[in-house]
C-alpha cells in the first residue's frame, strides 16, 4: 500500500465504501434535521403489561414500554397480587430510565402465597421526566 | 487504508463501548447536540488526516475531493464499527432505531478518531 499523500488510485472497494459511506452520512444529517424540526416532544407515556410465567406459580412477566418521545427516569412501578379481588400481596419494581420508543422486561415472583394469586394489579407508576 | 482504519477504530471504540455511559449520553443528547457529534466528527477526521502532524498523514496536497473521499470513509467505517460493539455487547436490545441511532453517533466520535487517527499509527508502527 502506497503511504498517504501520494496519487493512489482508489479500489473499487473503496469506491463502493465511499458512496456508500456518503449516503449513510447523508441521510444521518437530513435524519437529524427532520427530527430536530419536526420532534413534538411529547411527554414520556408508560404502558404496563402483565403476563403469567407459566412455570411459576405465582410468577408474571411485566413488561414496561414508553410510548412517549421523552425518556422517563427514576421509574418506580408499584403491583399488587389479588387473590379474588382481594390483596394478598404487594411488590415494588424500579427502573432507572426507559429511552424513547423503547420496552424493558422485569420477572415477578411471589413467595409464601399458598397458590393464591390469580391476578397482578398495577397500584402506581411514578417516574421522572428529565 | 480500509483495514486499518477499522483496526483503528475498534482499537479506541472497544473500551468504551461496553460502558453505560454511551447509553446516558446518547438518551439525554438532543437533536442538535446530536447533529453537533455528527459535524464534530466529520471535523477531528479532518484535522487529524489532513491538518495534523502525524507521520503518514496527508502534508501539502490538500485536495478537497480526497478530503471528503477520506473523511466520509473514516466516517462510515467507525459507525459501522460502532454499531457492530453496540449489537454485541447487546446495547441495541430492546431499544428504539432513535436511541440506537444516538448511541452509534456518540461511539461515533471515539470510533472516528480511531478510525484516522489509530490508522496512523498503526501505519506508522509498521
Amino acid at each position: 500500500m502506497m503511504p498517504m499523500g501520494t496519487q493512489e488510485k482508489p479500489s473499487s472497494l473503496e469506491n463502493a465504501v465511499f458512496y456508500v459511506g456518503l449516503l449513510v452520512f447523508m441521510g444521518l444529517v437530513g435524519y437529524l434535521v427532520f427530527q430536530i424540526f419536526s420532534n413534538d416532544a411529547l411527554p414520556a407515556d408508560l404502558t404496563v403489561h402483565f403476563e403469567r410465567l407459566p412455570e411459576e406459580e405465582c410468577g408474571f412477566e411485566v413488561r414496561v414500554f414508553n410510548k412517549g418521545e421523552t425518556t422517563a427516569e427514576a421509574i418506580d412501578i408499584v403491583m399488587d397480587l389479588e387473590q379474588s379481588g382481594e390483596k394478598v400481596g404487594e411488590i415494588e419494581a424500579q427502573i432507572d430510565y426507559l429511552p424513547i420508543q423503547s420496552e424493558r422486561r422485569l420477572r415477578v415472583k411471589f413467595e409464601n402465597t399458598n397458590g393464591r394469586c390469580d391476578s397482578l394489579v398495577l397500584s402506581s407508576v411514578v417516574f421522572m421526566e428529565p | 487504508m480500509l483495514v486499518l482504519s477499522v483496526c483503528g477504530s475498534v482499537l479506541f471504540i472497544a473500551p468504551v463501548a461496553a460502558t453505560e455511559e454511551i447509553l446516558i449520553i446518547g438518551i439525554e443528547s438532543s437533536n442538535v447536540q446530536l447533529l453537533i457529534m455528527v459535524l464534530l466528527s466529520v471535523l477531528l477526521a479532518v484535522v487529524t488526516i489532513f491538518f495534523s502532524d502525524f507521520r503518514g498523514s496527508v502534508d501539502g496536497d490538500r485536495d478537497f475531493l480526497k478530503m471528503v473521499s477520506h473523511t466520509v470513509t473514516v466516517y462510515l467505517i467507525s459507525l459501522l464499527v460502532a454499531f457492530v460493539f453496540l449489537w454485541f455487547y447487546g446495547n441495541t436490545n430492546g431499544f428504539s432505531a432513535q436511541i440506537i441511532i444516538s448511541q452509534v453517533i456518540v461511539l461515533g466520535i471515539p470510533g472516528i478518531l480511531g478510525a484516522s487517527a489509530g490508522r496512523l499509527l498503526l501505519r506508522s508502527i509498521k
